[in-house]
């Protein structure tokens, strides 16, 4: 009777561990070869004083790989989120925050034009490009963006900028985000870019 | 009940009910979250969290409950098999079909799934692509040309003229703007349908390497506003001269057909989004599905291990107690927890154990009552001086109590549990009393009683012996066996009725003798001298005969009149030793015949006697001794005192011992009776009257053979003077009281 009943035990357990194990296997594999891979970070940034008003200027490095590039042949539209965050440096208490600010761009493949379309969510500004290297390159370029006013910075004090980039691959609603958890490929962030800013 | 056992016997169940209802709850909260995304997406990593947490209690649990089955299936404990086998299906009933549910919904979802991408979704979509692109193609064509035709136009133009005839083909055509750019990308003339709105247009860097080739340039693009317009360009110049001019328009795509190309566009982006998601949608779904079914599996088997445990916990609770009950605690009681089947047996077995506790009360009061009769009866046997011996059907001796032991001379508390015809082999008086015994047991006679006399080295014993049957259920019963040592009774009667004719003697011989005599003596002085001589002396003979058996008859009477008589006794304190000595000297001084040895214990006290009796007593021995002596080469008397190791009631105990012919076995009961003596002269009553000396002291006097020759023992009390004086003088009177 015992052995029996481990035996019951075995073969139920077996075939769960079984069924469970295939079964993640089955879901994480492909996803992981479908998402966001590669190196993503800011390579540089600098902010630079034309007119009085600070510009920002960055360089990013994507993670697109074949499969995300084939994606947004496809038409998977690419969202990059860039945050902008000027703190002033201060002894013995937190930082204070100085400026913020965050631009939103959005690369999609237009199917009938067959052009990529480059969009400043922020400014609602678009630019279309006629492949799909021109428009990662374009996207992986900030240059001359208006960020922070000069009077809101005092010469006698220190201050920290810092850039950080977030990438987002398709259009995956909400609902479906929230059952997809534990797939990371979808949403990338990159570290702080951090460099003192010298009034 | 304190807080720990409270928590051991509850904290399972609170922590199992505990992580289902958490666990039904973040289900609830997950599937809210699916539905509601934007109010549950904060809250998402706690359900999750919770969710996990549910899995790992219930694992936990299951564990927990798995192990201590086992553990319990493995030391046989009640009820193990039976809650193994109630698990086993209940499982068995709950998994079976959640896994037939999995199987199918895992063909639902792969199949379901890969239906929405079906091939024909595919090759519609981009057939329809195709289809816009080409009627696109078409118009974006004509508005290349009719750009060139207008660039054209303007070459002969110089820059002053421009303006008026970019408005004019404007207007004539379907263009919204049209704009010369000059070197540096100076604009030389703008014309468009909303001056206002929009800034001119400007080359891109790929328009202008277009241009710089000497090829016209024409895109289709969309505007901020999701609509469709055509973008061209085309140089005035010739290619390659400096400054040269470009011509820069912009063409409406008509509302219908931007709108159908929007349509087109979007559900080819929510496809490509779709296409993306199938197999990341595919695998979260089943790792759900996966999730779920697997805490409905656990919660599954440990709602069968709850089960059945809820059904078993009465019958093991119902085994305990009957192997409680069988241990023999009869005050076990059961709770009754429901009212079925189980609660009737419940309460069975409640009544079952109050009868039997009942009935044990009873039992151990009577056996109390048994065992106290018992105790009683074995103080009244182990205090009787009649001996008892119950023997069991086989024979084997079951009791004897200390009187049979000291009847028989041998410790018969060790021969229980043997038989009894081998519980000795030496020859004593047991072995007597076994084989006559035997003799009655062999002929399967169980119901006697009868005299028996018993030959030991101290004398004969006469027993007084009766066997009965002991009530027994068996056919064969067993018997007790009641003797008693009558020797010292008859004894007594002997003694009583020889002091009885010894006082007949004295009182109705002795007085007739004086007579007898004197009227002898009268005769002879009448009739002596008147007779001849012959006649007068054969009166003479005759009378001086009667005379002297006459005088001869009075100092028989005389002796039995002593031997009858309670004599004067004057107790006084004597030293035994010292009188010992006096008296062995004057034998040693008459009569040098036998050795006479001493052996006197040093620590012997004064006792109180009457000296001159202690002194015939001395005489009476020492005289039988040497007269049984006679002619014996080697003779002697050794004579030894002690004083006995009983410390409760000490005896000074003299012995006299010669290494004569010793007693004959068969008078060895009777030497003290009167005219019992194995000499052919003396009367017979000299070891009667120190018996009677020796009785008068309160002791006592025994006569055996040892060292091969005769040995009397008198045992005198040390500390009983008083007693014996009462008792003498008592007896004194009683004497008297008879003689009246």
């Amino acid at each position: 009777m015992l052995k029996s009943f481990y035996n019951s035990l075995r073969i139920l357990g077996t075939l769960l561990v079984a069924g469970l194990s295939l079964s993640i296997l089955g879901a994480l594999t492909p996803a992981q070869a479908d998402g966001l891979d590669g190196r993503f970070e800011v390579r540089s940034a600098d902010l630079e004083l034309k007119e009085g008003v600070y510009h920002l200027n960055a360089r990013l490095d994507m993670p697109v790989g074949d499969a995300v590039r084939k994606g947004l042949a496809d038409g998977v539209p690419l969202g990059v989120e860039v945050d902008l965050l000027v703190e002033r440096v201060r002894q013995l208490l937190p930082n204070s925050k100085v400026a913020e600010l965050t631009q939103r761009y959005h690369l999609q493949y237009n199917a009938v034009s067959a052009r990529y379309i480059l969009r400043n969510d922020n400014s609602g500004q678009q630019e279309s490009l006629p492949t799909l290297e021109t428009a990662l390159e374009s996207l992986s370029q900030i240059h001359g963006l208006p960020a922070l006013d000069k009077s809101l910075v005092a010469a006698d004090r220190r201050y920290e900028a810092n850039v950080r980039a977030k990438i987002d691959f398709g259009t995956v609603p909400l609902s479906v985000r929230l059952l997809m958890f534990w797939v990371s490929d979808w949403h990338r962030e990159s570290d702080w870019y951090t460099w003192t800013l010298q009034p | 009940m304190d807080a720990t056992a409270l928590g051991r016997r509850y904290g399972s169940s609170v922590l199992g009910a505990s992580g289902v209802a958490l666990w039904l709850v973040a289900l609830y909260l997950l599937a809210s979250a699916a539905q509601n995304s934007a109010e549950y997406y904060k809250w998402l990593p706690w359900i999750l969290l919770i969710n996990v947490a549910g899995l790992l209690t219930l694992l936990v649990l299951l564990a927990n409950k798995l192990t201590r089955l086992v553990k319990d299936f493995r030391q046989h404990v009640p009820g193990s098999r039976l809650q193994v086998r109630t698990i086993a299906t209940f499982s068995a009933l709950a998994v079976v079909p959640i896994l037939v549910v999995y199987y199918f919904s895992l063909q639902f979802i792969n199949r379901g799934i890969d239906s929405w991408f079906e091939l024909e979704v595919s090759q519609g979509l981009k057939d329809t692509r195709e289809l816009s692109q080409a009627a696109l193609e078409l118009r974006v064509r004509e508005f290349l040309q009719h750009t060139q035709v207008v660039a054209r136009e303007l070459a002969r133009l110089p820059d002053f003229n421009l303006i008026g005839v970019l408005d004019r083909e404007r207007r004539e055509g379907t263009a919204l703007e049209f704009t010369v750019m000059g070197p540096q990308a100076r604009i030389l003339a703008t014309s468009s349908d909303r001056p206002m709105d929009i800034m001119p247009l400007s080359a891109t860097d790929e328009m202008m390497l277009q241009i710089r080739r000497g090829q016209p340039y024409v895109s289709l693009d969309t505007d901020s506003v999701g609509g469709y317009v055509i973008r061209a360009a085309a140089p005035l110049d010739a290619s390659g001269t400096p400054g040269a001019r470009v011509l820069l328009a912009m063409y409406p795509v008509p509302q219908q057909l931007s709108k159908l190309a929007d349509t087109v566009q979007r559900s080819y982006t929510q496809y490509a989004s779709l296409v993306q998601l199938r197999q990341p949608l595919k695998s979260t779904f089943l790792l759900i599905l996966t999730f779920v079914v697997l805490m409905s599996l656990i919660a599954a088997v440990y709602g069968a291990f709850f089960a059945a445990q809820r059904l078993v916990q009465p019958v093991q609770d119902l085994i305990a107690a009957t192997r409680a009950v069988a241990k023999g605690n009869y005050d076990t009681q059961l709770q009754r927890q429901t009212h079925d089947e189980l609660g009737f047996l419940v309460t069975s077995f409640n009544d079952m154990t109050k009868r039997l506790g009942r009935a044990r009360e009873e039992t151990r009061s009577s056996q109390q009552a048994v065992e106290a009769e018992r105790a009683g009866l074995a103080v009244i046997l182990a205090r009787l001086s009649t001996g008892v011996v119950s023997l069991e059907p086989d024979l084997t001796v079951r009791t004897a109590n200390q009187a049979a032991s000291a009847i028989l001379g041998i410790d018969l508390a060790a021969a229980v549990g043997k038989r009894f015809d081998h519980a000795i082999s030496e020859d004593t008086l047991f072995t007597q009393f076994q084989a006559f015994v035997k003799i009655h047991l062999d002929a399967n006679n169980l119901d006697w009683r009868e005299q028996v006399e018993l030959l030991s080295e101290s004398g004969k014993h006469v027993l007084m012996c009766a066997c009965t049957a002991l009530p027994n259920e068996s056919d064969v019963p067993g018997v007790v066996l009641v003797f008693d040592d009558i020797t010292t009774l008859l004894q007594a009667q002997r003694d009583a009725a020889w002091g009885e004719v010894a006082r007949r003697l004295a009182h109705e011989i002795k007085n007739p003798l004086t007579p007898i005599q004197l009227s002898a003596e009268r005769m002879r002085r009448k009739f002596h001298g008147s007779m001849n001589a012959q006649d007068a002396q054969i009166l003479d003979r005759a009378t001086t005969t009667i005379v002297a058996q006459v005088e001869a008859m009075k100092q028989m009477v005389n002796a039995f009149s002593e031997y009858a008589r309670a004599p004067d006794m004057h107790f006084s304190s004597v030293d035994l030793n010292q009188l010992i000595s006096e008296v062995v000297d004057l034998y040693r001084v008459q009569d040098s015949s036998a050795e006479m040895k001493l052996s006197l214990g040093a620590n012997l006290p004064s006792i109180s006697a009457d000296r001159i009796r202690i002194r015939q007593i001395l005489n009476n021995l020492i005289t039988n001794s040497l007269e049984a002596l006679e002619g014996r080469a080697g003779a002697s008397i050794e004579i030894d005192t002690r004083v006995t190791d009983d410390t409760k009631r000490p005896f000074a105990v003299i012995s006299v011992t010669d290494n004569g012919p010793g007693f004959p076995r068969e008078l060895l009961g009777t030497v003290f009776d009167p005219y019992v003596t194995s000499k052919p002269k003396g009367t017979g009553l000299g070891l009667a009257i120190v018996k009677k000396i020796v009785e008068e002291h309160g002791g006592r006097i025994e006569a055996d053979n040892a060292r091969g020759g005769a040995r009397v023992r008198i045992f005198v009390p040390l500390a009983q003077s008083n007693r014996i004086q009462d008792a003498r003088e008592l007896r004194k009177t009683e004497h008297r009281r008879e003689q009246l």
